[in-house]
């Protein structure tokens, strides 16, 4: 199934967990977090949580700015 | 000095610092400490999952030594900040905040019913909230009774180095303010934010006049001192101004011999 992350279009497998999705991607640099559409997904429930087709996955962590 | 306290937390320093457009990270960690800041702004970006990104700049944050402070820069309406402050909150675990909704890339300007709106939102959800705001009396007032933690008038555009632009309209909003006052945006030199500190500012941002200094991290120094050396005049209580001169010598009149 597709989904996108950081809105950049993925094949993945049907049912993925978004656990199983952040270890295929494994964002460098230690504080970041995940979003399926406007849902803010807390790190505990990424195992619990499955991907479904279309959805817009956001992965952000800090970068400079004031 | 007297310590500020911002949602019952103390700090010693009244400098906050910004953390973009330093030449790099290794020297945006020096200037953190030569400033002797204790807040912290960060921004907030998307992941590259094709590209690693090597420096990560938390690495130069000694967060037991500062308050990190996650924008919203990037937003444009409150929808939207609420869905940045709660992805921050988990990404840095933490309830602190810099609202700042500004849908105009000329000037930057902040948009004030968005950026009331979300304050209201925000506070209810437990954040520490300070909005960057226009120098607006009304507004802040309606912003401390909305829940903000501070309000953060600019004194100028975003990054221009303009100085105290707002001047009037910031006196107005320290002289009725129940919550701190953080001006942010437009200091341009240490001058500017020792003014703003002598006028009874509770605390200045400063992020692009340290950051593109040929030497930041002295200029970070510079700025501490200067804040420092305003607050200092401010809590010594300033002299009155006149129109005319008032004499620092007695008059003897001993040349009229």
């Amino acid at each position: 199934m597709k989904v996108t992350v950081n809105k950049k279009e993925m094949e993945v497998a049907e049912g993925l967990t978004l656990d199983a999705l952040m270890q295929q991607i494994q964002p460098d640099g230690g504080s970041f977090a995940v979003a399926v559409g406007m849902k803010v997904i807390r790190k505990d429930n990424w195992a619990a949580t499955r991907l479904s087709e279309n959805d817009d996955i956001t992965v952000i962590r800090a970068t400079c700015g004031g | 000095m007297e310590k500020l306290i911002i949602a019952g937390k103390e700090f010693n320093s009244r400098l906050f610092l910004g953390t973009g457009k330093f030449p790099s990270n290794e020297v945006m960690g020096r200037a953190i400490k030569s400033s002797k800041t204790q807040m912290v702004t960060t921004a907030l970006k998307r992941v590259d999952v094709e590209n690693s990104d090597t420096d990560d700049m938390l690495a130069h944050i000694d967060r037991n030594q500062v308050v990190l402070l996650p924008n919203t820069s990037g937003v444009r309406t409150a929808k939207e900040a609420v869905f940045a402050a709660q992805i921050a909150r988990e990404a840095l675990q933490t309830n602190w905040l810099k609202l700042e909704i500004h849908p105009d890339p000329k000037y930057l300007f902040p948009d004030a019913v968005e950026t009331l709106r979300a304050t209201e939102e925000l506070a209810k959800d437990g954040f520490v909230v300070l909005p960057y705001v226009q120098a607006d009396p009304v507004l802040c007032k309606q912003l401390e009774e909305a829940g903000a933690a501070t309000v953060m008038p600019l004194a100028a555009p975003i990054g221009t180095n303009r100085g105290l632009v707002t001047k009037d309209l910031l006196e107005i909003i320290i002289e009725q303010s129940n919550v701190p006052v953080v001006i942010d945006a437009g200091i341009g030199s240490p001058s500017h934010a020792a003014q703003a500190m002598e006028m009874g500012a509770d605390a200045v941002l400063v992020n692009t006049a340290i950051a593109i200094a040929g030497d930041p991290v002295a200029m970070a120094e510079a700025f501490a001192k200067a804040v420092e050396a305003g607050r200092q005049a401010y809590e010594s209580g300033l002299p009155a101004t006149f129109a005319t001169a008032q004499a620092s010598s007695p008059l003897t009149e001993f040349l009229n011999l």
